[in-house]
């Protein structure tokens, strides 16, 4: 998500607050939840460093194997009741993975090696949970489906060599009620998803798309 | 002025032919220069080493009785003109070439002007070809480049190659790159004969500074190296597309000259190599794509030492290959950031 659409999300979220508060008296409108993230590392293809030989062919002297490890994750979302299944999101998130390299195969015999490298990544971007039941006052678990799209940023170390790119999540989970008040504080509860992340255009320039795993179990409030 | 010796591209050698290696020891570098990728060609100028570069668009004749069997005066003005016009094309370099004309004079006379042709030198027996230069003492600037080819070799033209003929265009094309400044290249693999001598297995720059078997036309096109070492010599004034990385290189705690250091791009697989230059181990290699790099050190045993090094006995090749166990990113318009790599003894 670029940042003019993460933007437009927000307008929208805006716009919807006060017409969702007003239809959710014992549900909430408005969801905050903070929580720790999980997010599965991703294998890129595996790559051939070459020489050319007098005929013009290549010849492999050494193979890279590259791997984003995974990772722990914060992350923090912040939702707005549209209808009784519907919620808009806005999404933030920080993770520190590694990108690892390892070479092998090589030709004059040096042993297979693993490099790393620590990154940052900060992810912000917006999106959807539509609830599988119809949420009321009554109701403490709903199941939810949720995608979300969000612009990533990711910082090597030393920082100053950033990149950018699209992230898309998609998947489920629960919430559940554990506290249900009639005060400004309508609910407090846990939240569980399972996501695969999508990386439409990954970190390297392999040319592949990488899905990852991923999990987030959060705290939410709900006013 | 000062004129410094040949850089000479030497044939792969054959199980049967005897080694000449050593006839090939005036050698290129007035001193190598520490502050860039690979080779460049540097010289002392008021206590400073500088690299030698053209300060204005070279302008270059082609001898006039440049013909050898199987190759033409307009033969050779073409391919020289071909090999030219592929540095010339390298988008991130800022440098490009004039064709002056033809003339009476030969390579290697100091008359001020650069000149390509064939000479006849049957003492060479395995050098294809060799440039030299003319320098300004004062600025190191390059004021003359001349080559010549050694019409003793089978030469081709054909666009395909011939089975025992050298590829004209391959081989001006490595020594365009030493009269731009550039010096030799270490990415290769040979094979070592027992009576001396060697043959290229695989080479990954034009600047290797031993060519391809004849017949061969794989050194037409420059290599991720090649381009390094041209775009570091004279960039473009985009300095962010750039990066380089720096470091020094130890054995045991004791400077390591001479090492080998190769920067892998972990996107591409692309190699630029790089040298410990100074007797504190110190490499740095510029002209780098920004983003995460693996480095390789090697000891330099895939070509002569003294096709890089004047100072051959300094040279420490006794110890281990490694990978730095660091992926090292590359910052757009930066470095690195200073590295110390530790290698231990063979």
């Amino acid at each position: 998500m670029t940042p003019r659409l993460c933007a437009v999300a927000a307008t929208f979220i805006a716009l919807t607050a006060s017409m969702a508060a007003a239809q959710s008296a014992a549900v909430g409108g408005v969801e905050f939840a903070i929580g720790p993230a999980w997010i599965g590392g991703a294998t890129m293809t595996s790559l051939s460093v070459t020489e050319t030989q007098a005929s013009g062919a290549p010849r492999t002297v050494l193979d890279l194997t590259r791997e984003m490890t995974s990772a722990a994750a914060f992350e923090a979302r912040v939702a707005v009741r549209v209808t009784a299944h519907l919620d808009a999101e806005a999404i933030g998130s920080y993770a520190r993975p590694q990108l690892s390299v390892t070479a092998s195969n090589d030709v004059e015999g040096a042993p297979a090696t693993t490099a790393s490298e620590q990154l940052q990544q900060f992810t912000v971007g917006g999106g959807a949970s539509w609830y599988l039941v119809r949420r009321d006052g009554t109701t403490k678990t709903w199941p939810f489906i949720a995608a979300s799209a969000a612009y990533a940023r990711q910082l090597h170390q030393p920082t100053t060599l950033a990149d950018s790119g699209l992230l898309v999540d998609a998947g489920g989970g629960l919430e559940q009620s554990l506290v249900i008040r009639s005060g400004r504080l309508k609910r407090l509860g846990v939240r569980a998803d399972i996501r695969g992340r999508v990386r439409p255009k990954a970190w390297f320039a392999d040319g592949h798309i990488h899905m990852s795993p991923m999990a987030v179990a959060s705290l939410f409030f709900r006013f | 002025m000062s004129r410094t010796s040949g850089t000479p591209i030497l044939v792969s050698s054959s199980n049967h032919e005897p080694t000449a290696i050593a006839l090939i020891v005036a050698l290129l570098f007035v001193q190598a220069q520490p502050a860039f990728a690979y080779l460049h060609f540097g010289m002392p100028v008021n206590g400073q080493t500088v690299t030698l570069r053209w300060s204005a668009t070279p302008r270059y004749y082609v001898n006039a009785q440049s013909a050898v069997p199987g190759v033409t005066n307009a033969d050779f003005q073409t391919t020289v003109a071909r090999a030219f016009a592929t540095w010339d094309a390298v988008p991130t370099a800022n440098i490009s070439y004039q064709f002056a004309g033809t003339t009476s004079a030969q390579p290697g006379e100091d008359d001020g002007i650069s000149v390509l042709g064939f000479r006849m030198r049957p003492d060479l027996d395995r050098v294809l070809a060799s440039t030299d230069f003319v320098v300004d003492d004062s600025t190191g600037q390059l004021i003359e480049s001349d080559v010549f080819f050694n019409a003793s070799f089978a030469w081709s033209i054909a666009p395909n190659g011939e089975s025992g003929k050298y590829d004209l265009q391959s081989i001006a094309l490595h020594e365009i790159g030493h009269f731009s400044g550039l010096g030799h290249s270490a990415l290769g693999e040979t094979e070592l004969h027992d009576g001396g001598g060697r043959t290229v297995i695989s080479a990954e720059a034009v600047m290797f500074p031993i060519a391809f078997t004849a017949g061969s036309i794989a050194a037409r096109t420059l290599k991720a190296d090649d381009i390094a070492g041209i775009t570091d010599l004279y960039p473009t004034g985009d300095a962010a597309a750039f990066g380089s990385i720096s470091g020094h290189v130890d054995k045991s705690g004791t400077p390591l000259y001479g090492a080998h250091v190769v920067a892998i791009d972990a996107a591409t697989g692309q190699m630029v190599g790089g040298f410990t230059l100074d007797s504190r181990g110190d490499f740095s290699i510029g002209g780098l794509s920004p983003g995460p790099h693996l480095l390789r050190i090697e000891p330099l045993d895939d070509a002569d030492i003294d096709s890089f090094f004047t100072n051959t006995a300094a040279v420490d090749v006794n110890f281990q290959i490694v990978f730095f166990t660091r992926v090292v990113v590359v910052p757009g318009g930066g470095d690195s950031g200073v590295l110390t790599i530790s290698v231990v003894p063979k």
